[in-house]
């Protein structure tokens, strides 16, 4: 049996002193080479609820799914998945500084679908079944030691199968989904209570993301990672000669994962196989920028106040990791794992959901049985005189 | 199965065992008095590459043999350049059909590598840890078998099997999450997460039910019939104010269905669990472990560690701040009284910590896995009938 010797150089006499070990988690050289924790930025946590005043949603109904900013970024909203699915909402004010319950989407059940219209009107989507939702936050009132909510409406809709993905057209409140089933784009309005089955897409049932990439365009991933523009105004499908970004060999095992869209109409996205990619809908343009980390999956993107994407890369049950992408000089940054000591000690490793709060914040949702809204503080960017 | 060369020496009422399966070893973590009337111990290592071995001392014959190599039997080597199977922690469990089960964990370096992080490497093919690996020892024979992956990419320091669904459970490292594993189909199942630092024990009653505690001490159950979690009113006792942070419970030992020893991490308490007792059981707190209590100053108490309950009448445990030699104390659980009864302090080598202890089966002697300040593999022997403490 030959000895280590590399790692033995720490050794000396008929021994090593265990409590010199490099090994330790406290050292500089650990902190310097193996410390796998964001060390850019701050990090906080928030759990989804606290005794008393907002009771929490309980363990094994926490994983959160879906997050997205309310009117005017004053409140995040999110949905979480399991033995119950929730709707709730975070309260960043002062005032308030808390998860709300809001109530219950459904049981055994899943929610990924998430968005705001115009008017601050949430609509979402709810698996199994892909159940519509929809929930006016308008009366909605919070401080620390009283919240009230509104009734979450359910109009009766629904898509007939669980939906893959889907997207919020802001000025209608119509739900562009695709059916994990039938790879169907689904057009869902719950005014006129209706589903309008607008074409199958092959292969989009395998996607996790559709994205508005304006003029009225809705964008997805089909059959070997293409790229696929539907027009909602004349309902016109195109498949188009673009495929999203892939190790070479692998682009039938690659789909849309994750995808924003910029004030200027850029798509920045992610693909089940972790690269990541932007789209100029007017050019028809993709340029890929590799992959953030060593695993698969792109599973949240936001676009952060400071010009800059963030993202969670990497698949459920592996560790996900934040990371940074500024398209501006291409940079892309492994950030590492979520961690905070206070009010808890917790390690975030599963994020499902992310989104931008009112001071660019980037909100985190956490996604196991035990799950927590956590809250990452990019650094101050601006030089000091 | 193959015999080992090791050497006694004796210190008083103590005597420590020392032997080289593998240069790198430098600790021991698991201890399992077997009902066979043998002596089953873990040599590991923390700061080198190694695979972890398992051992198992005779005392009638006073022999000592080398059962398996865990990396050797899952093909899983230690100088792959993965995070090796370095360790088996306190996952060695004995059923009724005469198997001893065990599972491997992780805290060594890659191999030539000073660093451990198995965040950083998590879920890497080539650098990152593979997983638990689970073993059997036919104890009649001592053949051992491998018995698959129980847990993928994370270690195991805890483990519990319930033999009517022949299935185990464990608790993973470093996510902290509860898995099924299916010991007929070798089929491993994530049921959920329970903490983050801590909690990364479970134990049994005699329902089958999994008893743990998240990281703010409090207890959860988890009932694998029904699959279904609950949470407990019961609490790790603590010092008042600091509930939130660390106070797990560790080093729980069943010694009878309604006797589970067990320690706090953060508040260096003592005491049993009943889980026999009432809905969710009770815990009958003897204080601190360390007579003399907390200064109040530091970090936390002293560690408690490795109780073994003797004669029903007391436990004999470890005690110490960390990096200080480690007391040898014990309990009169009637008197209430603690006894220091020496310091661990062998061939100019103390004892940093006793990881797990079981008393063999003369029912006189105290077996304790030891980490100790030189990084020497060694397994401390406690002859209680020539120990004097306060009867």
């Amino acid at each position: 049996m030959p000895e280590d010797d590399g790692s033995k150089k720490q050794a000396s006499g008929e021994g090593y002193h265990l409590k010199e070990s490099e090994t330790m988690a406290g050292t500089a050289e650990f902190r310097d080479g193996a410390f796998a924790f964001i060390t850019d930025g701050s990090v906080a946590l928030r759990e989804l609820g606290h005794y008393g005043a907002a009771p929490p949603i309980p363990n094994g109904e926490s994983a959160i799914t879906a997050l997205t900013p309310g009117a005017g970024r004053k409140k995040i909203y999110g949905a979480t998945s399991g033995k119950k699915s929730h709707l709730f909402y975070y309260d960043p004010s002062p005032a308030a500084e808390h998860v709300v319950d809001i109530g219950v989407l459904g049981e055994d059940a899943e929610c990924w679908i998430l968005a705001a219209d115009a008017n601050g009107v949430l609509h979402g989507i709810v698996n199994p079944g892909g159940r519509v939702f929809s929930y006016d936050p308008r009366g909605e009132f919070s401080v620390i030691w009283k919240y009230e909510v509104k009734p979450i409406e359910f109009p009766g809709v629904e898509l007939g199968e669980d939906a893959a993905c889907g997207v919020v057209e802001p000025e209608s409140g119509k739900i562009y989904a695709v059916g994990r089933k039938s790879s169907a784009l689904f057009e869902v309005d719950i005014r006129p209570k209706s589903v309008r089955r607008l074409a199958e897409i092959e292969g989009a049932g395998k996607s996790n993301a559709v994205v508005l990439g304006g003029h009225g365009n809705i964008f997805g991933s089909c059959r070997n990672g293409h790229v696929f523009r539907f027009a909602i105004a004349s309902d016109s499908l195109e498949i188009l000669d673009l495929q999203l970004p892939s190790p070479k060999g692998m682009e039938f095992l690659n789909h849309l994962d994750s995808a924003v869209c910029g004030e200027q109409g850029t798509i920045f996205a992610g693909t089940t196989l972790g690269t990541i990619f932007r789209l100029e809908p007017a050019a028809l343009k993709v340029t890929g920028y590799g992959r953030p980390v060593s695993d698969h999956r792109i599973r949240a993107l936001t676009l952060g106040k400071d010009g800059v994407v963030y993202g969670a890369a990497g698949s459920p049950g592996k560790n996900s990791h934040l990371f940074r992408w500024d398209p501006r000089t291409g940079e892309v940054k492994d950030l590492g794992l979520p961690m905070v000591h206070f009010p808890k000690n917790w390690v975030c490793y599963d994020i499902s959901a992310l989104a931008t709060g009112p001071n660019g914040e980037i909100y985190i949702g956490e996604s196991e049985r035990i799950s927590n809204l956590m809250i990452y503080y990019p650094p101050a960017k601006t030089a000091i005189e | 199965m193959k015999p080992v060369e090791f050497e006694v020496r004796e210190h008083g009422a103590f005597r420590v065992m020392t032997w080289r399966v593998d240069p790198n070893h430098d600790s021991l973590w698991a201890v399992h008095a077997g009902s066979d009337g043998r002596i089953y111990f873990s040599s590991c290592s923390e700061g080198r590459a190694s695979s972890a071995h398992l051992l198992r001392f005779d005392p009638a014959e006073n022999r000592l043999w080398d059962l398996l190599d865990i990396g050797e039997l899952a093909d899983d080597p230690y100088d792959s350049g993965r995070v090796p199977q370095s360790k088996i922690h306190t996952c060695l469990r004995e059923t009724s059909v005469g198997y001893l089960y065990g599972v491997s964990h992780c805290t060594a370096p890659n191999f030539g590598e000073k660093l451990f992080e198995v965040n950083g490497t998590f879920g890497d093919p080539d650098y990152g840890f593979r997983g638990s690996q689970m073993f059997r020892v036919k104890m009649a024979t001592g053949e051992a078998e491998y018995a698959g992956l129980a847990v993928p990419f994370e270690g195991c320091r805890s483990m519990e099997i319930v033999e009517r669904l022949n299935k185990a459970y464990l608790i993973s490292y470093p996510r902290h999450c509860l898995y099924e594993y299916d010991l007929e189909k070798r089929e491993s199942r994530l049921i959920g997460r329970v903490g983050t630092w801590g909690g990364f024990e479970i134990f049994s009653d005699s329902s089958d039910r999994l008893y743990g505690s998240y990281d703010d001490g409090r207890f959860f159950r988890y009932d694998p019939a029904r699959g279904e979690f609950e949470d407990l009113a019961m609490r790790v006792p603590g010092i008042p104010g600091r509930e939130r942070l660390y106070n797990f419970f560790f080093f729980a030992k069943k010694f009878r269905p309604d006797f589970v020893a067990a320690t706090g991490y953060y508040d260096g308490r003592l005491f049993r669990i009943n889980p026999e007792h009432g809905t969710e059981g009770t815990i009958e707190d003897y204080g601190f472990g360390w007579p003399w209590g907390w200064n109040g100053s530091d970090w936390t108490p002293p560690y408690v560690q490795s109780p073994v309950l003797y004669k029903d009448k007391w436990i004999f445990y470890g005690c110490n701040t960390i990096w200080e030699p480690t007391q040898l104390v014990v309990l009169d659980i009637k008197a209430g009284r603690k006894e220091v009864l020496a310091t661990l302090d062998f061939d100019g080598n103390p004892t940093a910590w006793l990881s797990e202890g079981a008393l063999g089966p003369d029912g006189e002697t105290l077996y304790f896995a030891e980490v100790n300040m030189k990084a020497v593999p060694r397994l401390i022997m406690v002859d209680l009938k020539s120990l004097q403490w306060r009867k």
